[in-house]
């Protein structure tokens, strides 16, 4: 079933559609919320239900086009002012949250496997604090690009924007993150994942 | 002569399939004699695939989280509001006479504020066009983003609104 019949099936009281529709919009909604928010674990999960609680108040709203770019267009409020209050600088060995794990922390619980080189580990690790260093506007185009595969067409719509400026955007965050890592690219395009 | 950073927006336009034949077919013969902008290609493929790859979520929603979700009532559809109270016609009257307020107090006069005549033209250019025949869209758009976050959401929309008239008028871009 697309999003759409589930959504249609959700509609009539069927509860299972809705599941599936929250399960297959997990990773990109929450991925965008998490990277957005500097790696608060606590924060994105509030954030990702408060997205839910509000498309599913006004799904009535929704009339055609894709659901996912609805759910990023709610989330993107959300999601900025967040970022703006945000003044901190994200570092690899500062406390995230309340959990009191850091940056570094997180990325060792996440790559587990222990025949995978520390030097793909410190990489995801850099990645992040590149990421998260991008001006807030570069960063939400670079994150609707990655975590969503938007065109850019609708990142646009969801910036409220120009085409040619989200494209810049995009292309500014790109630039960037290339020199931020520019050591890295041997590990970056051979395949580490 | 095109430089090789206009190259690599192509490229990115290109990543996401938005890249017009033409210009995909002018890209291919660019990025074979090019060095510089066949690595840009590979490495910004390889980094938003990489960015994906770390972070991912818990694989299950927390059981609050669900339980709140489960728990939604959706607010009855704007069609049942606007069919019992006005009929279609009359809410898009309504609404147009609404934003014509809002632009008629928008450019009103300041006291003490000399007249800038950029910004009254911007304005009242912003006005005709939200009564244009794309208003319909223009309102569709300003309740999209109100609906998402009321407050925020209204701040934002007028942003969105003066960005629009500088973009009007050929004013300056943020
Ligand atoms: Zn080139």
């Amino acid at each position: 079933m697309d999003d759409g019949e589930l959504l249609a099936a959700y509609r009539l009281g069927d509860e299972t559609a809705l599941a599936e529709l929250v399960a297959r919009c997990r990773r990109p909604l929450y991925g965008f919320i998490m990277k957005m928010c500097a790696y608060h674990e606590q924060e994105a999960e509030d954030l990702f239900q408060e997205v839910w609680l509000r498309a599913l108040r006004h799904l009535p709203r929704f009339k055609q086009g894709s659901f996912l770019s609805w759910l990023f267009r709610i989330a993107h409020n959300l999601v900025i002012d967040q970022a703006r209050r945000r003044k901190e600088v994200l570092s690899l060995n500062a406390p995230l949250g309340a959990s009191g794990l850091t940056l570094s922390d997180q990325v060792a619980a996440d790559e587990p496997a222990p025949d995978q080189q520390a030097a793909a580990r410190e990489l995801g690790a850099r990645i992040r604090v590149a990421v998260a260093g991008l001006p807030v506007n570069q960063r939400e185009v670079f994150l609707l690009r990655t975590e969503a595969e938007l065109p850019f067409k609708e990142i646009a719509r969801i910036q409220r924007t120009t085409l040619n400026t989200a494209l810049g955007r995009m292309h500014y965050a790109v630039t960037r993150l290339r020199a931020v890592l520019r050591t890295d690219y041997d590990l970056l395009t051979g395949g580490t994942s | 002569m095109r430089t090789c950073a206009t190259w690599e927006r192509d490229i990115l336009l290109a990543q996401t399939g938005e890249l017009s034949a033409a210009r995909a077919a002018a890209l291919t013969r660019h990025v074979a004699t090019c060095p510089a902008c066949r690595a840009f290609g590979v490495e910004s493929a390889a980094l938003c695939r990489r960015v994906q790859a770390v972070g991912a979520p818990p694989p299950s929603l927390p059981a609050a989280t669900w339980a709140r979700l489960r728990a939604v009532q959706p607010e009855p559809s704007a069609a049942y509001w606007s069919g019992r109270l006005f009929g279609p016609r009359l809410t898009w009257a309504a609404a147009a006479a609404l934003l014509l307020a809002l632009g008629l107090w928008w450019i009103r006069p300041q006291p003490g504020v000399p007249v800038r005549s950029a910004d009254g033209a911007a304005q009242a250019v912003l006005v005709l066009t939200l009564l244009s025949a794309d208003w319909e869209a223009q309102a569709a758009e300003l309740e999209a983003t109100l609906e998402a976050d009321w407050q925020p959401g209204v701040a934002r929309g007028w942003e969105a609104l003066d960005e629009l008239a500088r973009e009007l008028i050929g004013g300056e871009q943020s």
